[in-house]
């Protein structure tokens, strides 16, 4: 019982910002929660691993990544089209979209593993020795990925207008 | 896109994500179901020890020279173990057919299918015969495994090959599949549901696992997790499916369940029933029921339809009427022959009809003044309708004539109110 209640405390706490992780990763909404929920209930199945861990949202975020990844490879071998509604807009959130729409294209012409790292590093907010831990490489690894990141990004026009919003 | 910006262009990015709650009793519910499989794999890993120990103090050979591998040859002071209640792990209970078998949670229920094979809720489904197909979408986290016989059916999905017990068996990948449907009168994203079948080359037995489970991930898993329960018992056998898809000689139904009880190595104990009308020898039930897992030579209870009793058992009778508030089934013959009382209001009709030998000797005495017999002389069931004309009670007493005496069918007291 104290396993569940500490489960539920840090899915209570944490589930919005994982979401949204798993959609910057490139994830549609819907995918991102189905990703997130197979994530964390695989957590909590070791739950005494994550109580272990010196760093839970480090360890979080690992299975995370494993979840995303594995889910992408699967798609990848022929599995059904998820037909997404496009999203109702108000007029006032137009700019929202736009960024957002923007950020996503920006994203999307990074590897998978830059795209990653991105994440990891600017919306997780882990170091580069914990995302060295959590994605399993050399923490130089982890630079190199970023700085490709990083000028894949600066080179992109699309969210050159965006600057200084 | 320069690094100092990225986080907020990220913040901002993710701040457009609508969020829905999370849920956190699936994933309790799915944790558990994966624990519980995590068990069972290491409680199979120890019974095949068992049987490899088992099966070395065997000594297997024809009925005629030696024991029987229902003999088992073991030293006196060596204990001796069931290897197959060793193999179903607490609150599981095994479904076979032939001596192929799969372990299913035990509050499974068995059959629990709406419109021919959609499972309403976790089940078995064996021996269904007679599917009324009609549309109803499987509920969301719901399992079932179809057990039966047959081989592969769909030869577009990949196979893995590998062994049960000693048995070859194939594997479909498993698949899956979006069912959209319409919620509010929008398209709703459609739940999915994933399935696989395993079959044994040798054994005439089939295993096919659903899971509507959501996400597909999960589906997946449970799909694997259903069929890593099958195995192979080592001298026990379900008790055979009795259900015929055909029409064709039911009255020899009986007659073949039994043959097959006894290539099952089963006995068999032949009770009857009457079901005026209806050929005998047809199979009404069977106890315990089909898939159920019992010793050899053990005895099931065979109920079939009984040979003609008299002439009353060679016809099916029937009442109904158009009075509002009766049961919109019609009486039939065994309830007529209980002597029903039933009520209908003054102004309504109720008639009685027949089918099989000396129906058209079909006759219904009236004893009371509250029924007259409708005056509708080219109606269907004249002169064996009637309507209430007035409060009260009369009883029909419906009979037929054979050899020139009245058999009486039954009694059916109608009381009529205002």
């Amino acid at each position: 019982m104290q396993t569940e209640q500490e489960f539920t405390d840090y899915v209570a706490s944490r589930w919005p910002r994982l979401v949204r992780s798993a959609v910057l990763l490139g994830c549609t909404p819907t995918e991102a929660e189905d990703v997130v929920q197979s994530a964390l209930t695989r957590c909590l199945v070791g739950w005494s691993k994550v109580r272990r861990a010196d760093d839970r949202d480090a360890y979080v975020h690992k299975v995370l990544v494993n979840t995303f990844v594995s889910s992408r490879r699967r798609r990848w071998t022929g599995e059904r089209p998820v037909a997404v509604l496009p999203e109702q807009v108000d007029g006032d959130e137009t700019d929202a979209v736009d960024t957002a729409d923007a950020v996503q294209r920006s994203l999307a012409k990074l590897s998978t593993d830059q795209r990653i790292a991105v994440v990891l590093r600017y919306y997780v907010h882990l170091d580069e020795r914990q995302m060295a831990e959590v994605l399993g490489v050399a923490p130089g690894t982890v630079k190199s990925r970023l700085s490709r990141a990083l000028k894949v990004l600066a080179a992109d026009p699309s969210l050159s207008e965006l600057r200084g919003l | 896109m320069s690094e100092p910006e990225i986080p907020d262009l990220l913040d901002r990015a993710a701040a457009r994500v609508e969020v829905g709650p999370p849920p956190i009793g699936a994933m309790l519910r799915d944790a558990s179901r994966v624990r519980r499989r995590r068990r069972v794999g290491l409680v199979a890993a120890a019974a095949a020890v068992v049987t490899v120990i088992g099966g070395t103090a065997y000594v297997v050979g024809s009925p005629d020279d030696g024991p029987s591998p229902q003999d088992p040859v073991v030293a006196p002071d060596e204990p001796t173990i069931d290897a197959d209640a060793s193999r179903v792990p607490d609150g599981y209970r095994l479904v076979a057919v032939g001596s192929a078998a799969i372990a299913v949670p035990a509050d499974w229920g068995t059959n629990k299918v709406q419109c021919g094979d959609t499972p309403t809720q976790d089940t078995v489904v064996i021996d269904l015969a007679v599917l009324n197909m009609c549309a109803r979408e499987r509920p969301r986290g719901v399992e079932s495994v179809n057990v039966g016989h047959g081989s592969r059916t769909d030869v577009a999905r990949d196979l893995r090959t590998y062994e049960i017990d000693g048995h070859r068996v194939e594997v479909e990948e498993t698949t899956c599949a979006e069912r959209a449907f319409i919620r509010g009168g929008k398209r709703d994203r459609g739940d999915v549901v994933c399935s696989a079948t395993l079959w044994f080359a040798d054994l005439d037995a089939s295993f096919s696992a659903s899971s509507s489970t959501q996400p597909e991930a999960t589906a997946r898993a449970n799909v694997e997790e259903i069929l890593s329960h099958v195995l192979v018992l080592d001298d026990e056998v379900g008790v055979p499916e009795f259900q015929e898809v055909t029409t064709e000689g039911q009255e020899r139904g009986g007659e073949r369940y039994v043959k097959r009880l006894e290539e099952a190595g089963l006995r068999a104990e032949v009770v009857t029933e009457q079901r005026p009308g209806m050929k005998a020898g047809f199979v009404l039930g069977v106890d315990p029921a089909p898939g159920t897992v019992v010793a050899p030579g053990s005895t099931v209870q065979v109920t079939v339809i009984g040979e003609p009793q008299g002439p009353a058992d060679e016809l099916s009778v029937g009442m109904n009427s158009d009075a509002t508030d009766w049961d919109p089934d019609a009486l039939d013959s065994l309830q007529i022959r209980a002597n029903p009382t039933v009520r209908i209001k003054v102004g309504d009709g109720i008639w009685a009809y027949a089918h099989g030998k000396r129906a058209r000797t079909l006759a219904g005495a009236l004893d009371g003044d509250s029924l007259e017999i409708d005056g509708w002389t080219d109606g269907p069931n004249f002169p064996h309708s009637w309507r209430a004309v007035r409060p009260g009670r009369t009883t029909i007493t419906l009979t037929i004539t054979a050899d020139g005496e009245e058999v009486v069918l039954g009694r059916v007291t109608v009381v009529v109110t205002s």
